[in-house]
């Protein structure tokens, strides 16, 4: 059900030819599958087994931080910092953390443990237009600002240009 | 030799030109040279029936677009430049648009300036700027996070600190009057019959109804009975209303109806637009738009996709399904292209759909056979759709 999501955000990327170009071809395969899935009527693959708290095999974009479907990502919608000169947990050269946060819950394929995850968004400059994903598991509408991510989290800051999100972990859940 | 070649091929390229021009000379005199032209501005819109499209150009958010296009022809009308997350509403006479937006002094840094712009509909024109909070919310377009009273005074537009408020603007006075703390709600559903009253949903399942004083600050508050489960059927914030009555789309497919004519929100009503079979396949509406709902023709309309769950909200439709408004039931289906918010005509007749994975409108002449009527690249993030 999330690739859902993820297919049209990378349909539209690819039509606009802006998308990452190191997960373009990979990410492309997988969307042509989720397709032919969702074509056929029957239910689209999951990224993650959800159904029990074993630990699972990961899928290797589960594992690759440059991936939407990286597993910190479940309720991430933005930029990758990790395609913009940042990584999971630092924003890129020049840009600075926001000082308010969305949190997700994301299950680690690796250990099935539930991590809390803080989607800091990096602020101050412009938009970096790489790795644009769109998950969102458990994120509701602003009435629940804390799980909202439709909205601009560098709102906090001085400057409040969006650049991009990084993921995290700041607790487990379910520990 | 290979220079003698090219020699020899550009010798037979201008033997060719000669004879081609030579042909040109033997032009019938209907034929004779364009006459000289003169430059001017279009000077208004031609289309009678219009769709707004707001685009957060996410790719470069700090330039983000109001699409003007003819809602007959999909013909491109014009823009209209809305900033930094700019959300937009049409006034009620269809005359004037209204943009709650943002600036930085450098672009992408420096100083912050929020205001409401007002611009010409017809001319898309600028007219004048009203100065408001920087509280305003940065988000990514919706309906209701820039409300217009139905007497057109009050412009309502929402903030985030996260913290949430609305910012009051007397349209009359052209002045941000007042701030109106509202914590933990969110969006703004103006009251047809009581232009002072507006409801608001909030993250504890009720609806708070806000009744403004003339001078823009909050008359009075109240607090309704819990009407939904955020956490398990949580309403999208789009919704539509039918006199005084807001219909809104439930995460798992329920349609709950909100009576906001009192001082206190009131439930009216709540009916699964899914079978049981349909559930359990998972069919859940999906986008940021979910609900269009024409009064005229008493129908409406929800973007569905199957083998949905928990984090499928915003997935695009495989299905538009089709309901009676008096009834609430299915009336009929038609394909769903991709589509993440759709909004009917003013008359009921057609279907508006954006096709989020083409970033396009599809226009869908409605009837018991829907027939696409064209489909039209619009902008780079379309979300939102407004008629006029």
């Amino acid at each position: 059900m999330f690739q859902i999501i993820q297919q049209w955000i990378d349909k539209l990327a690819e039509r606009q030819v802006r998308s990452c170009a190191q997960n373009l071809s990979r990410r492309s395969a997988v969307a042509k599958i989720g397709t032919a899935l969702v074509g056929g009527a029957v239910l689209p693959m999951l990224p993650f087994d959800r159904s029990g708290g074993e630990a699972h095999a990961a899928s290797p974009k589960q594992e690759d931080p440059m991936a939407c479907e990286y597993w910190r990502n479940c309720a991430l919608d933005g930029f990758l910092c990790t395609c913009c000169g940042g990584s999971v947990t630092s924003c890129p050269p020049g840009a600075e953390a926001s000082k308010v946060t969305w949190v997700g819950t994301c299950k680690n394929p690796k250990d099935g443990r539930d991590y809390l995850v803080s989607y800091n968004d990096c602020c101050g400059k412009v938009a970096c237009g790489r790795c644009l994903c769109n998950f969102n598991e458990r994120e509701r509408p602003a009435y629940r600002m804390g799980v909202h991510n439709d909205i601009n989290w560098c709102m906090a800051d001085k400057q409040t240009m969006y650049h991009c999100t990084v993921s995290v972990i700041v607790g487990v859940a379910n520990s | 030799m290979k220079v003698l070649r090219k020699v020899q091929f550009n010798a037979a390229r201008q033997a060719a030109l000669a004879l081609a021009l030579a042909g040109l000379c033997h032009l019938p005199a209907s034929m004779a040279q364009l006459p000289v032209e003169t430059l001017s501005s279009e000077t208004a819109i031609k289309a009678k029936n219009r769709v707004y499209i707001p685009d957060i150009a996410i790719m470069h958010i700090a330039d983000g677009k109001l699409h003007v296009v003819d809602g007959d022809t999909g013909a491109y009308q014009g823009v209209i430049g809305t900033g930094f997350t700019g959300q937009s509403k049409l006034s009620h006479d269809g005359k004037e648009i209204y943009i709650a937006t943002g600036y930085h002094s450098r672009g992408q840094r420096g100083e912050r300036t929020d205001i409401v712009e007002v611009w010409d509909a017809e001319k898309l024109s600028f007219k004048y700027e009203i100065p408001i909070s920087d509280k305003r919310a940065m988000a990514l377009n919706y309906k209701w996070l820039l409300s217009l009273s139905s007497d057109s005074r009050w412009l309502l537009v929402q903030n985030a600190t996260p913290a949430t408020s609305i910012t009051v603007v007397d349209m009359t006075q052209k002045k941000a009057v007042a701030e109106i703390t509202t914590p933990g709600c969110w969006a703004t559903y103006p009251v047809k019959s009581q232009p002072n009253r507006f409801g608001m949903l909030c993250g504890d399942g009720t609806v708070h109804m806000v009744t403004l004083a003339e001078d823009g600050t909050a008359a009075s508050r109240t607090i309704s009975e819990p009407m939904f489960d955020p956490d398990g059927d949580a309403l999208f914030v789009q919704g539509e209303p039918t006199g005084d009555t807001y219909h809104f789309v439930s995460f798992t497919g329920n349609l709950y109806s909100v009576d906001m004519s009192g001082e206190t929100a009131k439930a009216a009503g709540k009916v699964s637009l899914v079978s049981s079979a349909e559930r359990k396949k998972g069919w859940r509406p999906g986008g940021y738009q979910v609900l269009a709902l024409n009064a005229a023709t008493g129908r409406f309309y929800v973007p569905m996709h199957a083998g949905g769950g928990e984090g499928s909200h915003k997935a695009p439709a495989k299905e538009i399904w089709a309901f009676d408004l008096a009834t609430k039931k299915r009336v009929g289906k038609m394909e769903g292209h991709a589509s993440t918010a759709i909004s009917t005509s003013s008359d009921g007749s057609k279907l508006y759909a954006i096709d989020a994975e083409k970033a396009s409108l599809v226009i869908i002449k409605l009837g018991k056979k829907p027939k696409v009527l064209g489909t039209h690249q619009i902008g780079e993030f379309p979300s939102q759709i407004e008629v006029n």
